[in-house]
Parts: C-alpha cells; structure tokens; sequence
C-alpha cells in the first residue's frame, strides 16, 4: 500500500509540476507545437502536390525536410521547457540540433512516427486523385515496378541502388565532416541525409530487398530452416509456442509503447536539455570504462551509423540516469505519460471519424485538423510532463510529504512493474484499432460516407434463388439476401459488399453483381445474395459495404430464429435505377 | 506571466501564420482537376495541336433516337454538349511521327464530365441521332455531341463541361516530350 501512496504522490506531483510551468512557457509551446503540427502537413500536401505536377522522387526530400522541421521544432520545445523547469544555461540552439537530431530521429522511426507521414500521404493522395494516384505515389518509387512487363525498366532498379548508395555516402561524409570540424550545421545537414536514407530505403531500397528475398525462398535451405522452426515448435510444445505469440502480439506492443517509449521520450528530453543530461566526467567514465567487445562492437557501429559516441551514448547514459531516479517515478511517468498519450489517441480517432464522415471535399480540406488535438494539446501535455519529470529527477527527495513511512526498497518493483504492465494491457486493449474499424450502418437507415450514400433492409434466408425470369438455383446450404440501395454525389464511384456471419467471412454468390454505381442524384439498388453455411446463420451476421480504399460500413442482419431456418425462395436481381428522391 | 522580450510573441504570430498558411493551402489545393484551362461557351481552347469550342449546351434535349431507351427516366433530362473538335494539327504530327506504322492508333483518349456543384455526371449511354457522333479523340475535324443524363431538380446547378484528354508520350525530333499526359479543357458557362 505505501508503495501506491508513493505512486500517487508522485503523479500529483508531476501533475502539479505541468500545471505549474504551462504559465511559464505556454507561449513557445504554442509556437513550437504549431510549427511541428503544420510543417508535418505542409510536407504531406507538398509532397503530394510535387509528385502530381513534377516528380514523384520529390517525393522524399520533402517528408524528409517536414521530419526534421518536426524533430527541430521538438527538440527547440524540449530545451525551453528543460531550461524553464530546471534552469541552467542552455545550450546553442544550432549545437543542440547536431548533437541531438539524430538520436531523435532513431526514436522516432523505431515508434512508427515516419510510417504515419507515408499512410497520411497514400490516403490524401488517393482521395485527390482517385484514378491516376497509384500511378505516381509512393508505389511508383518502386524499381521493380513494370520490370516484368518490360525489362528496359531495370535502370530503375540500377538508379535505386545509386540512389541509396549516394545517399548513404552524402550522410556519413556530412557525419564525419561534423565529428572533424563541430560545425553544427553539419549535423544537422547529416540528420537531414539520415532522414532522406531511411525514406529512400524504406520506398525503394526495401523493394529489392523483398525480391532478394522472394529469390532467396527458392532454396533448400529456406526450406530446412522452416523444417527446423516446425521442428522446435513441435518440441516446445503448442503451449510454449502459444506463449511465444502472445509475447509478440500483446506483450510486446505493451512494452514497446507503453513501458519504453515515455522513458525515451524522457531521455530526449534531457539530451535536449543539454548538460544537465549527462556531465563531461560520466562521459569520460562511460569511454573509459568501454573495453573489450564493447570497443569492437562501437568501432563496428560507428563504420555504418557514424559517430556513435557523440550521439548515441549519451542517450543511453540519460535512459541510465531515468531508471536510478526511482521505482515510484518511474511508475508515475510511465502512467502519466501514457494516459496523455491514449487521450491523444482518442481524440484523434474521434476528430477523424467526424471529418471522414463530411463530404469528400470537406474532408480533404479538414484533413490536417484530424490530428491537431493529438500534435498540440497532448503532446503540448506531454512535453510539460516531461519538463516536470526533469525537474524531478534533480531533486533527490520522493515526492511523499515529510514523515510519511517509506516503503521498503525491494518491495517498489514488485508493486510498480506488475502495475504498469496492467496499466500498459488496459491502454492496449481500449485504443482505437483503425485497420479492424468500420461505420455502423442501421437496418432500413441511410448512412453517408464520403459522399456514397447506402442503405440495406429486408434479408431474406432461403434454401434457393428465383429470377425474376423464374430460373431457379437451389444450394445444400443457405442464400441470404439483403436489399441494398446507394446514392452516389460524384461519378466513378461504386460500393462492393461482403458478409460476416459467425466470424466466417464471405464474398458475394455471384461476383458479378456484387456492387452498385449510378451516376450523382440517381438512387441504383439490387439485391447482395450470399451462399452461407447454415451453422455460421445461427451467429451475429454483419453485412459490410465498402467503398474502394475507404473503411467499410457495417450494417448488423439481426436474423429470427425462423428467419435463419427458413428454406423459401430467395429473391435475387431487382436492379433499379431511379432519381434520387 | 506575458513574456517581456517581443521575441517569443513575434515567433507566436509567425507559428500562427505558417499554420494558417498550411490549413489554407490544405483547403484551396486543387484535386484532380489542376491543370484546367479555361473557356466560356463559344470561346476555343487550343493546346498542343488540339482545338476545342462548346458550341452548345442545352437542357431538356429531346432525341429523336432509335429505342425507347432513348427517353429520360422519371424526372430526369437529357443534357447535350455540342463541341468544334480540331485535331488535325495534333493528329498530323503523330502520323508522321509514326510513318512506319501506318496501322497504328494515336494514343489519344477523350473523356467529358458534366459539372455541377460538387458533382460530375458522365456521359449516357443512350443512342445519339442519324449523323451525329460522340467524341472520339483521333476523328477528323468536326462537330461532335454528348449527352448526359440528370435529374431535373439539379439542372439549376449546372456550370459547364470539362474535356479530359489523355495522350501518350509523344517525342519530337529533338526527343522533346510534345504532349503532356493529359489535358484538361473546362468551359465554364450556365446551361441554355
């Protein structure tokens, strides 16, 4: 119970601490988190605007110069927050920037920030320009794209090579040039090239690694390798390999994001404070002390990823100082930061499912408003709190009020882990999980969603189908039948259905008629016939209609005992085109 | 608690313009249909070698067609486009580009939308009268037709046609791209 009492004690006290320097700093906040939020989405719309009307390539250098913008404008906030809460001088804003963009940058890829740029840019891009998109996105970076069709087109894989090639060189002659000279416009420069390697291998370089790969596949010994793997499965049994998969599906998630990434962003936060992070003594100590493999495994690193020991170590050695401040701390970081971060989540979620709702042209104007609480309030709150959590560890003393009892030291783990951890599965389990979403749709109402309106009604369970020309098409399982109609405000476009009963997933009987499109204030419906087995009717049924790139609209069949029983007719077409009313 | 030094509020202003900026630039940024250039009803456009007038755009089209699906639906109309298509110089161009291959089809595409407010409508499938013809990018100079059909409660939105036309790439001798992927054409004007 003490070591609650000191959990909670401390999260009052950071969360008095961030409510004490918001007045202090609110303005810079502002600015800062403005420009992270706006230099993210100027990237996304130029990017897309510069592969529309000059180069697809362009593509890269501009997420590349929106990412670094972000990191600087985060490292900048970091640094007056660190400066406000704690005190001290503060470094050079452009030393800081070469000293600290590329740790910052290695945090930030490792929790999925840039994949956000690149699904940000596929959905805008798509959206502007449904028919002609594929062909100049990010897909079209691809060098194996139309290789087969025509093998002139293996300059694309030579140029994509070249490309990661004189990236990577540019990059570590600008890393080297900054650890020579101290010029801090290198580093940054450096960071900049970092930023445009990780883009140009994960949109170009990564594709000839999958074929590499792909060509790999064919060899024996992939196949004794799988061999093996099976062979270890068997004998460790179905419940350890069990163990195994819910290792990487949950666990693994929770302590990714919910135990490592506050301490990250805590460690960033006091690398961008500066000496206050790490002093000139501990670094000598960390380089002394660093022998052996250590030394081999640094000087390894350090030919690929460049001057390490500048870098990289004084990251480790502030994730160090984090986790000897104190369990209770710790804890109250972790939970603090997490449950801004889930807030931050939902908000975005919220706004976003409100925005995709509007027409598509509203839509595509309040696109960048969709994260705007998520870029500004919660990460402004979260900043703050590290600000506070860096004041904290300057002060030796707990947050408990004096006189209050100390729980016993080695008791503190054993409460705070086993906490956080069901802190972690809780935020794990009620975040919103966008690739599994739909729109509910009601039986018999309309839904509208990016300008396609639909409506189901009338499912119809029976042992055969008859045409209105009275053919009739009998099945040993069941068909299921449902009205669908549709109301499109733009051309081109078209709804497809597919059906869920019982957790089976089912494509319609008839793949020709297995969608609706009807020029704008033409109303077009049909009938969506499925061939079902009959023990999957007796579960929930959800009928999905789904435009093409977007979330599906859900709609739930709630079927009668009878109604699932029922071995009738079945009808099928009722095509019918008419004026929307 | 307002910071003394100008510095942080003047960054505050700046941070708050940039933002603006981008939301303004998200909200007037051009979908798809960048590019367009424009005419009124009766004006020309010429790009490339291609030379396009709306002659005419009228509502409440009767068409003295061959099948009763020649009829509008229930309070539907029938739009028509009457267009002046001039591609010799374009067509031209390409043939001698291709002299060796006299059976080849230019690589030339023309699709029309009729605009709304916020919707397009493409063109109907219904049949046009003895002598006249729908666009087909790669015909000889002439006037060509298109219909379209909506519902009446929407003619009053109506604002014009666009022209998409698709070409290939083209070289010229100094292995120059001449055309662009596609063009688009907007004649911009209320329907008669």
């Amino acid at each position: 119970m003490r070591v609650v009492r000191e959990l909670a004690a401390e999260i009052v006290s950071l969360g008095a601490h961030v409510v004490g320097l918001f007045p202090k700093v609110w303005m810079q906040l502002i600015t800062g988190l403005l420009v992270y939020w706006a230099s993210y989405y100027a990237a996304i719309l130029g990017a897309y605007e510069a592969a529309r009307w000059v180069n697809p390539w362009l593509q890269i250098p501009l997420l590349a110069a929106g990412l670094i913008v972000q990191l600087t404008a985060l490292v900048w906030l970091m640094r007056v927050i660190e400066k406000t809460a704690v005190g001290g001088k503060a470094e050079k804003m452009a030393a800081l920037l070469g000293r600290t963009l590329l740790p910052f940058l290695g945090i930030y890829s490792g929790f999925g920030f840039m994949d956000s740029y690149l699904t940000d840019l596929t959905d805008v891009g798509s959206l502007r320009m449904p028919t002609g998109w594929a062909s100049i996105g990010l897909a079209s970076l691809n060098p194996t794209y139309g290789l087969e069709e025509n093998p002139d087109n293996i300059w694309r894989v030579w140029a994509s090579i070249a490309a990661v090639a004189v990236v990577f060189a540019v990059w570590m002659a600008l890393d080297r040039g900054y650890v020579k000279w101290e010029k801090p416009w290198l580093g940054v420069a450096g960071t900049y090239f970092q930023a445009l390697f990780l883009f140009v291998v994960g949109l170009s370089g990564y594709r000839l690694w999958v074929v590499f790969v792909d060509w790999f596949d064919n060899f024996q010994v992939v196949a004794w390798w799988e061999h093996a793997v099976a062979a270890a499965q068997g004998f460790l049994g179905p419940g350890i390999t069990a163990a195994i998969d819910w290792v990487s599906a949950l666990v693994w998630p929770v302590v990714a994001d919910v135990l490592v990434q506050p301490i990250a962003w805590l460690a960033m936060a006091a690398l961008a404070g500066g000496a206050g992070a790490l002093s000139l003594e501990e670094r000598l100590r960390e380089r002394t002390d660093r022998t052996g493999w250590l030394n081999w495994l640094n000087i390894a690193a350090e030919a690929f990823f460049g001057n390490l020991d500048d870098k990289v170590f004084p990251f480790v050695h502030a994730v160090r100082r984090i986790l000897r401040t104190g369990w209770a701390f710790l804890g109250s970081l972790i939970v603090f930061f997490t449950l801004l971060g889930w807030i931050g989540h939902w908000a975005d979620e919220l706004s976003y499912r409100f925005v995709m709702s509007l027409p598509t042209s509203y839509y595509l104007a309040a696109y960048p408003l969709t994260s705007v609480f998520a870029q500004t309030v919660a990460l402004g709150a979260q900043l703050l709190l590290l600000g506070a959590a860096l004041r904290r560890m300057e002060d030796p003393q707990p947050a408990m009020a004096d006189g209050a009892r100390q729980a016993k030291a080695w008791l503190r783990p054993l409460v705070v882990i086993p906490v956080c951890v069901a802190f972690g599965v809780c935020y794990a389990w009620t975040l919103p999980a966008p690739e599994n979403d739909s729109i509910a749709g009601k039986l018999g109402e309309w839904t509208t969603l990016h300008g396609v309106s639909v409506m189901a009604s009338d499912p119809v369970v029976g042992g055969y189908l008859e045409s209105s020309s009275g053919s009739v098409t009998t099945t040993q399982r069941r068909f299921l039948s449902v009205a669908v109609a549709a109301e499109f405000q733009y051309a081109d476009r078209q709804v497809g259905f597919s059906l869920v009963a019982d957790g089976r997933h089912y494509e319609c009987w008839s793949t020709s008629r297995c969608a609706l499109a009807a020029q704008p204030g033409f109303l077009m419906a049909d009938h969506a016939v499925f061939e079902v087995a009959p023990a999957h009717l007796q579960g929930d049924i959800t009928l999905y209609i789904e435009m093409e790139g977007q979330i599906p609209i859900a709609v739930d069949l709630p079927l009668t005992a009878e109604q699932r029983a029922e071995t009738g007719a079945v009808p099928t077409s009722v095509y019918t085109i008419e004026v929307a009313p | 608690m307002m910071p003394r030094r100008p510095l942080p509020r003047l960054l505050m202003v700046l941070a708050l313009t940039l933002a603006f900026a981008v939301c303004w630039a998200w909200r007037s940024a051009p979908n798809s249909d960048a590019g367009i250039i424009y005419a009124a009803p009766g004006e020309s456009l010429s790009r490339q070698g291609i030379t396009m007038e709306l002659v005419e755009l009228s509502s409440n089209v009767r068409l003295p067609g061959r099948f009763d699906d020649n009829m509008p639906k229930d309070e539907a109309v029938f739009i028509l486009a009457k267009f002046h298509v001039s591609m010799a110089e374009a067509l031209a161009h390409w043939r001698s580009e291709h002299a060796d291959e006299p059976d080849a089809e230019p690589p030339l595409a023309c699709l029309t939308r009729l605009l709304g407010d916020g919707r397009e409508w493409r063109v109907t499938s219904v049949l046009l009268p003895e002598g006249q013809e729908t666009i087909r990018c790669a015909l000889e100079d002439g006037d060509y037709y298109q219909v379209y059909e909506i519902p009446k409660a929407m003619v009053g939105e109506l604002r014009g046609v666009r022209v998409e036309i698709e070409v290939g790439e083209v070289k010229d001798a100094a292995d120059r791209v001449v055309y662009a992927d596609e063009l688009f054409f907007e004649f911009q004007g209320a329907v008669r």
